[in-house]
């Protein structure tokens, strides 16, 4: 068979296809459907930022209200007794109890920042 | 590229496309239209990357080549041709009857032979720029294209 008459066969070959409106309506449709998920993924990578940013400055003030309150809280510890075996050789460390009981109340709080100004982002972009 | 400028070029170039994926899919063109559609969604993400309109039909048909090649890869495959020949045909089908011994000739081709030689005789491509659309060297494209020709040319022969 000669080149010519592949090229031919070829050149020659309209296949019966679907109405051309109806594809680019549904295309139109799958585009749409694309740019509604662009725009929610864009909105709450936009919440995550300002979440986060919200979680460091609620952690960042925790941490420097409790250093600033750390002697007082420090001596209550110190004072603390319990009949516990052992307990009063845990409390020599009390300095240590208390840099790591401010760290969780911290963390805590930046925890709660985050979820607290996320539901509240998600609710006011809702509306 | 924006919305507007891609939807032009959406219908500059689908046709030719979905005449491309219909031979590609050997006649399916309920697939061969899923995986066009699928194409263009592929690209409208990707438009941005694209650095001028002018390219814009040899990059979607390479995206076209790449999604039927991803759908071959995940879709249930029939045992044999023959059984896939045996589902009953709906209506609309009966027109496509006239290009089944095509079909029938590029469904014995390898999907690179077949995808060379569509697009060097149906779409009209260089070598070269078929090498840039399926992302082979032209050293290979020249003989996908040399063997999907010989084989074509035998099972015509031979069936006519």
């Amino acid at each position: 068979m000669e080149d010519d008459k592949l090229k031919d066969i070829f050149l020659n070959f309209q296949p019966e296809l679907s109405s051309d409106n109806k594809f680019l309506d549904r295309l139109q449709k799958n585009m749409e459907v694309l740019e509604i998920v662009k725009r929610d993924a864009s909105a709450a990578r936009r919440r995550n930022v300002i979440s986060l940013a919200v979680a460091a400055l609620s952690g960042f003030v925790a941490g420097v209200i409790v250093t600033l309150l750390f002697p007082i809280i420090g001596s209550r510890l110190s004072a603390v007794s319990l009949p516990i075996p052992g307990f009063q050789d845990i409390m020599l460390n009390h300095q240590i109890i208390g840099w790591i009981l401010a760290a969780i109340m911290s963390t805590f709080i930046a925890l709660n920042a985050y979820e607290l100004t996320n539901a509240r982002l998600s609710v006011s972009g809702k509306k | 590229m924006n919305r507007g400028q891609f939807i032009s070029a959406v219908e500059g170039t689908q046709r030719e496309l979905r005449r491309f994926l219909v031979a590609l899919c050997c006649g399916d063109s309920q697939l061969a239209d899923d995986i066009a559609q699928e194409t263009y969604i592929k690209a409208y993400m990707a438009c941005d990357d694209l650095s001028g309109v002018d390219k814009f039909k040899a990059w979607i048909f390479r995206i076209g080549y790449n999604t039927f090649i991803d759908n071959r890869r995940s879709s249930r495959n029939f045992n044999s041709y023959e059984e896939a020949r045996e589902i009953p045909a709906n209506e609309s089908a009966d027109s496509q009857f006239r290009y089944q011994d095509l079909y029938d000739a590029l469904n014995r081709l390898p999907a690179k032979e077949r995808t060379s030689v569509l697009l060097y005789y149906m779409e009209g491509y260089s070598i070269k720029e078929i090498s840039a659309i399926v992302e082979a060297s032209e050293a290979a494209v020249k003989q996908h294209l040399s063997r999907g020709r010989n084989h074509l040319r035998g099972i015509l022969t031979i069936d006519n």
